[in-house]
């Protein structure tokens, strides 16, 4: 199944689906020494983001996060493709400087079609979110 | 997106690695946005915890900043002059000093002006109604963008140096007259807005900011005589509880000379009322404890003025902070030359306070000293901030300045004050 999405930063990947109904930030959300979600009662608690097709609703949060955006991808520790409802600007910023490829304002409901663990390839470029196989 | 040929040079690297790749993200990050254009920008201020190796990245081969820029206060309170006096661990500073040192030499080849401050605009970064700049930080940001009508966009750090660097913006969001009137109006009511302490100024910005989310503000029916020092602790926290980039107060900021051209001509799509009820539940979330002693005491966010310079050094004279508590106070250096001239800084200073070039809300984490777990401070900014990022280890109460000073004296709250 397809389904078409804005690019906010180009490039394909793909991977297996984290999905998670809330906002993110790189500033907080992610320890970019590890590649996890450090915060306490988080539904993703230690779940690592690593090679993961990250989903979620939209960025939020402080405007230093594109820098610790950086610093989890020159550690290698950033998932490998994000699909979001809305990207804001610290994310953008964030997702272009690391080279992450970024889908926003996807056409069809991402959080009834994709789960966590589902396979799914992402060509940001084109625009297009591939669901393969559960 | 349209760019000038001196732009598609600079794509093209023409002026080097660092500009090329600064302009490539900036057009990148237009075209998310639907940017038309890159515009001019007359000013910039840029974060001073960035990534060294990203910094050297982007400067690579520039000689000179884009626009006149400032830069932002030592975070993780790593001012050289001031962590050790305040009991910040070595192993946290050094690696932080160890790149900030070799920052330095970068900042002096661009003629990025050091100030380590928050308030740009108290330190030279002048900047008139109009005009496009990029600000880092969410409290300049709101500053600028509120109280001098300078065009500003919620720039992530990045961003914002590519920026300064370059001397180009994307033009969008709130360079566009049209998306910078209120949608979300704030009416102050039951509340004489002449007897409003700063602490209430606070505790209106603190309330707001948690309803109004990333929207635009225009707030009615506050004083037309307030003054900055009020509006550094009421503008602040509409970006920590909430995203606020603009709030227009009317009859007071250049956007709003009237409620309905704030407003765009439009109703607003949501009235917040706020009155004392409001106020008093926003400072309950910070309240006093009763026979705690606190153990520090914090002042400075934002950076503090020449005039709380002046309250703290009146204040304090002939009086000593007390033996278990600590008093820390940020400033720029600026403004600390100018307190010293004045004797204000000497009097702080004897009396055991210490003025520091750090961000006073301790972000982005919380190196403060483990035996502190309570803090005083007239910022609403910094109560969320510390008491967010300390997790619940330290806990956070809210007084006006003068209550400030004389809890590091005395060390608890004056009962019936």
């Amino acid at each position: 199944m397809e389904i078409r999405a804005h690019t906010v930063s180009a490039g394909k990947a793909e991977g297996q689906a984290l999905v998670y109904k809330g906002p993110f930030s790189f500033m907080g959300d992610l320890d970019p020494t590890t590649g996890k979600i450090p915060v306490p009662r988080h539904l993703l608690e230690g779940e690592n983001l690593v090679d993961k097709v990250f989903v979620f609703t939209t960025g939020k949060g402080s405007s230093g996060g594109d820098c610790i955006a950086w610093m989890a991808k020159e550690n290698g520790n950033v998932p490998s493709a994000i699909i979001c409802l809305e990207s804001e600007p610290v994310l953008s910023g964030a997702v272009i400087i690391t080279g992450i490829p970024t889908v926003d304002r996807p056409e069809k409901d991402i959080f009834e079609l994709i789960q966590t663990g589902d396979y799914v390839k992402v060509d940001a470029t084109a625009g297009i979110i591939e669901i393969v196989g559960k | 997106m349209i760019l000038t040929k001196e732009e598609e040079a600079m794509a093209r690297g023409q002026y080097g690695p660092g500009l090329e790749k600064c302009i490539n993200l900036l057009i990148k990050f237009g075209e998310v946005f639907n940017a038309e254009k890159l515009v001019k920008v007359s000013s910039a201020h840029v974060y001073s915890a960035f990534p060294l190796d990203l910094l050297m990245e982007l400067t690579e081969g520039a000689n000179q900043s884009g626009a006149f820029t400032t830069i932002h206060p030592f975070m993780s309170l790593s001012d050289p002059l001031s962590w050790e006096k305040m009991g910040i661990s070595k192993d946290h500073v050094t690696p932080l000093n160890r790149e900030h040192e070799k920052k330095v030499e970068i900042y002096n080849r661009l003629s990025f002006f050091r100030t380590y401050t928050c308030v740009p605009m108290l330190v030279g970064n002048f900047v008139k109604k109009g005009d496009f700049i990029s600000w880092f930080g969410s409290c300049p940001q709101l500053l600028a963008n509120s109280i001098i009508g300078a065009k500003q966009n919620r720039d992530g750090a990045v961003v914002n140096m590519a920026i300064a660097i370059t001397g180009k913006a994307p033009y969008w969001g709130l360079f566009l007259d049209e998306n910078r009137s209120a949608e979300i109006l704030v009416e102050v009511e039951d509340s004489d807005s002449e007897l409003l302490t700063t602490t209430d100024y606070g505790a209106i910005g603190h309330y707001v900011g948690g309803i109004a989310k990333d929207r635009n503000i225009v707030i009615n029916g506050l004083n037309r005589n307030i003054t900055l020092d009020e509006m550094h602790y009421l503008l602040p926290p509409l970006s920590a509880t909430g995203a606020v980039s603009l709030c227009h107060i009317v009859g007071v900021t250049p956007e709003a000379p009237d409620l309905i051209t704030a407003l765009g001509n439009k109703p607003p799509k949501e009235t917040i009322h706020i009155g004392k009820e409001e106020i008093s539940r926003a400072k309950e979330e910070y309240s006093t404890p009763e026979s705690e002693e606190i153990d520090l005491v914090i002042l400075g966010c934002p950076h503090c003025t020449i005039q709380e310079l002046k309250q703290v050094a009146f204040l304090l004279e002939n009086k000593k902070v007390g033996t278990n508590q600590r008093l820390w106070i940020g400033t720029a250096q600026q403004i600390y030359n100018l307190a010293q001239t004045m004797g204000y800084s000497q009097i702080i200073e004897k009396a055991g306070g210490l003025i520091s070039r750090s961000c006073m809300s301790a972000v982005p984490d919380c190196p403060i000293p483990d035996d502190i777990r309570i803090i005083a401070t007239n910022s609403f900014k910094t109560a969320h901030y510390i008491s967010t990022f300390s997790k619940g280890r330290r806990r956070v109460v809210i007084g006006d300045l003068e209550d400030c000073i004389n809890v590091a004296i005395n060390g608890k709250w004056e009962v019936g004050d």
